[in-house]
């Protein structure tokens, strides 16, 4: 029905959208474009050597399972029932560092981050949500995974697979993730948007990718989670991220030394502690000064190193007054290189 | 510059192409909604140049090329939801709207009528005015719109109703 309310609302819309005059664009669209059409490599062979090293185990050995065809890796159209992709395997019992998101009680809908040393299945997707499903943040922060299994009498909820292509990861689930907290329960849990952040977030870091996750209940997609009706795969919110965001270099990058590692931050007093890994040595570490208080600011490291593959891990320390007993290591990033 | 290929198929295009194609036939209508939602012109043309980047990175992978526009569209909300929530967590508070511009054409009551609808939507939840911009502005059918915001045809029809009811009370108190 069309009435003088809509009449109007259109006629002023157009009016103020007539008002607004864009600046040509077009070439710096395509000089960003081609700066950033380099490849991306989500994991590096040094990146499990420096994974097991940062842990206990040895031997980590890095297993791809076979490629995804390339149709696979569209994302609209990613409602196979099939997982296609490849699960990212280390040996059984290698202990990998993971970054496991949580959320601020605050209602900012802000996640936290700590690092965390996960004995791993040998799938470290898998390992990521199990890891999420039973962790623990303690009473500051809110994990809407633990919650799952809260009713002894119900079908334990378990991640069957985790598989990634360069465009989606899934995630497969054996059950409906239903509604946590019941009416007279005495629990919290974030808001459904929240609880799906962290998986998203610890997932693209743990399988060092930035591409949307589509949850799957037995192969199929699933239309509704914690209480929310669920449409396609759910992107990173890059505004509730921990505070530490690596912009350069990229993931699976060939850079030249001295190598410029740039983001912006915001920490405890600006704080950013960094490390370079090579294998289980690691070469070089400092820390740098971003953003603090809650507002971002711009830092960067410039790090010397001779040719080979690193991992580079940025946090910030526990020890400095932030998020009390979730872990020593808060809004830890990683990111992959191979100096040449 | 890249020219465009004459081959008006979209399936045909490079991503330069596609890019060059959309961009001299959506990028004005796309940077004047994102303005819209975002209530600043300067993170609204940022928010759609990532678009547009984000487009031409995943265009060899995009199975329905032709869907091009609508993957620009939801990129866009997507970016200015981002940026909302950006600068609600850094200023813990909205820029106030920009004043509205009288056009020489209209009556000053006519003209103070329509800044007090658009007052009216900018105080809308987002998701409503979101709803709303796409469908007054941008004339976007309902499947699109869910489309676009990745909500259900029912959650459509419902942020629709809500918000233009709002926006009828001050029309008619206007």
């Amino acid at each position: 029905m069309n009435d003088s309310t809509e009449t109007a609302l259109r006629e002023a819309l157009q009016e103020r959208g007539d008002s607004i005059s864009p600046a040509p664009s077009l070439p710096r669209i395509l000089h960003r474009a081609a700066r950033t059409t380099a490849p991306r490599r989500r994991w590096l062979p040094v990146g499990v050597a420096a994974l097991a090293a940062a842990g206990l185990a040895t031997g980590a050995v890095l297993v791809f399972g076979p490629s995804a065809p390339d149709d696979a890796a569209d994302v609209p159209a990613a409602q196979s029932s099939e997982p296609s992709g490849e699960t990212v395997t280390v040996a059984p019992g290698s202990v990998v560092p993971m970054a496991l998101h949580y959320v601020r009680r605050d209602a900012s809908g802000l996640l936290v981050s700590g690092e965390f040393e996960v004995a791993s299945s040998g799938d470290v997707g898998v390992d990521a949500v199990q890891a999420l499903i039973e962790g623990d943040p303690g009473a500051a922060f809110l994990n809407g995974w633990a919650g799952l299994n809260r009713d002894p009498e119900a079908d334990p909820v378990r991640v069957e697979s985790v598989t990634v292509t360069d465009e989606l990861v899934t995630v497969d689930f054996n059950r409906f993730l239903g509604v946590t907290c019941g009416p007279g329960d005495r629990c919290v849990d974030p808001p459904a948007d929240s609880t799906l952040q962290q998986l998203v977030h610890t997932l693209q870091s743990t399988l060092r990718t930035d591409a949307p996750v589509l949850l799957t209940v037995a192969g199929s997609p699933a239309t509704e989670a914690f209480g929310e009706p669920l449409d396609g795969p759910v992107a990173a919110d890059p505004a509730v991220a921990p505070g530490i965001r690596v912009l350069a270099p990229e993931q699976g990058a060939s850079v030249s030394s001295p190598v410029v590692v740039a983001g912006e931050s915001t920490s405890f007093e600006g704080n950013v502690q960094w490390e370079a890994r090579r294998g289980d040595e690691v070469v070089d570490a400092g820390f740098t000064t971003g953003g603090s208080m809650g507002e971002l600011a711009p830092f960067e490291v410039s790090i010397q190193l001779p040719p080979g593959d690193y991992t580079i891990a940025l946090w910030e320390d526990n020890a400095a007054g932030g998020a009390e007993g979730l872990a020593r290591r808060l809004s830890p990033v990683y990111v992959d290189v191979t100096v040449e | 510059m890249t020219e465009p290929t004459t081959d008006s198929s979209p399936a045909a295009w490079s991503a330069d192409d596609a890019v060059t194609h959309l961009y001299s036939g959506h990028y004005a209508t796309l940077v004047r909604l994102a303005t819209m939602l975002l209530r600043d012109q300067g993170s609204a043309e940022e928010v759609v140049q990532d678009a547009y980047v984000a487009l031409h990175q995943r265009w060899k992978r995009l199975k329905e090329p032709d869907r091009a526009l609508a993957y620009l569209r939801t990129s866009v909300v997507n970016g200015a939801r981002s940026q909302l929530r950006r600068r609600s967590v850094a200023a813990r508070h909205l820029p106030q709207p920009p004043a509205a511009v009288d056009s020489a054409e209209t009556s000053a009551l006519a003209a103070e009528q329509r800044h007090q609808l658009l007052a009216a939507l900018d105080r809308l939840p987002d998701r409503q005015r979101e709803v709303l911009l796409l469908r007054y502005y941008l004339d976007l059918s309902e499947a699109d719109i869910a489309n676009t915001l990745r909500i259900s045809r029912g959650a459509v029809k419902t942020h629709s109703s809500r918000g233009l009811a709002a926006l009828r009370t001050t029309w008619r108190q206007s």
